[in-house]
């Protein structure tokens, strides 16, 4: 903790009439370094799945992430994130998002025009839930960015919908049965239903669970099957197209 | 003044407004060698207070609660905040019941994942919450812990994954109050070129607050505190759009922080906030 220079400036000085100029900022100079940063994302890199560019905006939020982990490991070894070291292995590293590229593609082709009022809804409550976090995505990628977004977001709940119909039901044994795994886990369970939690209002939140995890198998099951068959071509920055 | 505040902030008031006559700057000056501070702040009903009222300074937590859960303060800059008060012992206690509850969720994600938008966060750590941890690699690893229990919600239901792309040394001010803490961090680090700032502090003179947001602003402070960084993030990103406390169980927005509610917004006019939080946020997005 230190004591903030211009206030002990203000004082020392005893200067009273200078009490205005003590409100100045401090300057940026006197703030310290860095903890880490990141560089910045190497670029351009493109993505073709089954013949048809991938957004940019995909692109990007999907290697930041990896690419902020990558900058820290290296960190730990003592050496700088690069283009070579983060693209070592192209199809390891991008098999993730070609998985999700598939899904949706399959999404597009099964809800290609989407009605538009449920986009908006859609589009209102992920601006209520996510607050700044979505105005700020649209202050880099802009209101047509944010719209194609939403229309991704609501393909992927269709589509995962759409394999939940196929997916097992959920039993209320199997319900039961998640329910005391869970209590088991916790330290004080006696707490838990002091507070009025228990069986018959958690029920709700543990089918919904059990539920998301049956659709979820279901498709990544389904996207398996397809990912023998899809064409992928990633251009990167100084090693040029790679396909597979 | 107001009829409302605990005996040091009333009292100081009250002392700088006979004094102020005969002591002139005097007075101003000692005020600021004693709090880095946004204030004096001005509540709604016009009470003006030069610190942060805390839970102890009231008799209870619900008399606390009964005064300031829904009030919403404004800095000298114009700036917006509730007051986000920490825990009585037993609700820190059913809290850490509830997280343990909350890790049993599988929360299944799918690749339908690795299609998502990422939102760049800078974030200053102050050194006291440094000091808890042995290494800057320590460090890194648990915000980006927190920073992902309050990214799940947002990554699994919406799509945008929240990446701490920087982290910034930030040698946090003596004796400032949490809205100073907040300001100080964003005078001296701000966005950095990223689309929000996070600045996360230990200091121990918050006065009896575990976090705050400007209302309506993509900057946000966290203080270290128990487990819960997560859940009070989640709960800040809330307010910096403007969405205020609110009394539904199931809603993250809550003025006591529930971390049993995490991910939980409500889609209704509520009663406590007065406030559907999809018609303010269609509202807010207009500002854009």
């Amino acid at each position: 903790m230190r004591t903030s220079g211009w206030r002990a400036g203000c004082l020392a000085g005893g200067a009273l009439l200078l009490a205005g100029a003590c409100g100045k900022a401090e300057s940026v100079d006197d703030a310290g370094g860095l903890l880490w940063e990141t560089p910045e994302l190497p670029g351009p890199v493109t993505v073709e799945v089954n013949g048809r560019a991938v957004d940019p905006v995909l692109i990007h939020g999907f290697l930041l992430p990896l690419w902020t982990e990558h900058g820290a490991q290296q960190a730990a070894a003592g050496a700088q994130p690069t283009a070579e070291s983060f693209f070592t292995a192209p199809q390891e590293l991008f098999t993730p998002l070609v998985r999700g590229i598939v899904l949706l593609q399959e999404a597009e082709a099964r809800w290609p025009d989407l009605p538009a009022a449920e986009v908006d809804h859609l589009q209102a409550e992920m601006a209520a839930n996510t607050g700044e976090v979505l105005a700020a995505l649209e202050r880099r990628i802009g209101a047509a960015g944010v719209r194609a977004h939403v229309e991704r977001e609501l393909r992927k709940r269709l589509i995962l919908e759409a394999f939940g119909a196929e997916a097992p039901e959920v039993t209320e044994d199997q319900v039961f049965a998640r329910y005391e795994e869970m209590m088991a886990e916790v330290e004080d369970p006696a707490l838990l239903l002091q507070m009025g939690i228990n069986f018959s209002t958690l029920a709700p939140q543990i089918r919904a669970d059990l539920e998301r995890s049956a659709a979820v198998a279901a498709q990544e099951a389904w996207i398996d099957l397809q990912m023998p068959a899809a064409r992928v071509q990633v251009g990167l920055p100084g090693r040029g197209i790679v396909r597979w | 003044m107001n009829s409302f505040s605990p005996p040091d902030s009333q009292d100081s008031s009250t002392m700088k407004t006979i004094l102020f006559p005969i002591l002139g700057l005097v007075t101003l000056a000692a005020t600021s060698a004693y709090h880095d501070t946004s204030g004096p702040y001005v509540d709604s009903q016009g009470g003006v207070w030069n610190v942060l009222p805390s839970p102890d300074d009231y008799p209870s937590y619900a008399a606390f609660d009964a005064r300031f859960a829904q009030e919403v303060f404004t800095t000298r800059d114009g700036n917006r905040f509730q007051l986000d008060r920490k825990l009585s012992p037993v609700e820190a206690a059913n809290n850490q019941a509830k997280q343990q509850l909350q890790q049993g969720f599988f929360n299944a994600q799918g690749s339908g994942n690795n299609v998502r938008a990422a939102v760049s966060t800078n974030n200053p750590v102050d050194e006291e919450f440094r000091a808890l941890y042995p290494s800057i690699a320590d460090v890194k690893a648990y915000i980006v812990g927190k920073v992902n229990i309050a990214d799940a919600s947002m990554k699994t239901k919406w799509g945008i994954d929240m990446v701490p792309t920087k982290g910034a040394l930030w040698d946090s001010a003596d004796t400032a109050d949490i809205v100073g803490l907040l300001d100080e961090a964003y005078r001296e680090h701000g966005l950095a070129g990223t689309d929000m700032m996070h600045a996360w502090s230990a200091d121990s003179t918050s006065g009896g607050a575990i976090g705050v947001a400007y209302i309506g602003w993509p900057r946000l402070l966290i203080k270290k505190y128990l487990s819960f960084e997560g859940n009070i993030l989640e709960h800040e990103i809330g307010h910096t759009y403007t969405l205020q406390h609110c009394c539904d169980g199931n809603c993250t927005m809550q003025s006591v922080l529930d971390t049993g509610a995490l991910g939980g917004f409500h889609n209704y006019v509520e009663n406590c906030s007065n406030q559907n939080h999809t018609s303010v946020m269609n509202a807010q997005k207009n500002r854009y």
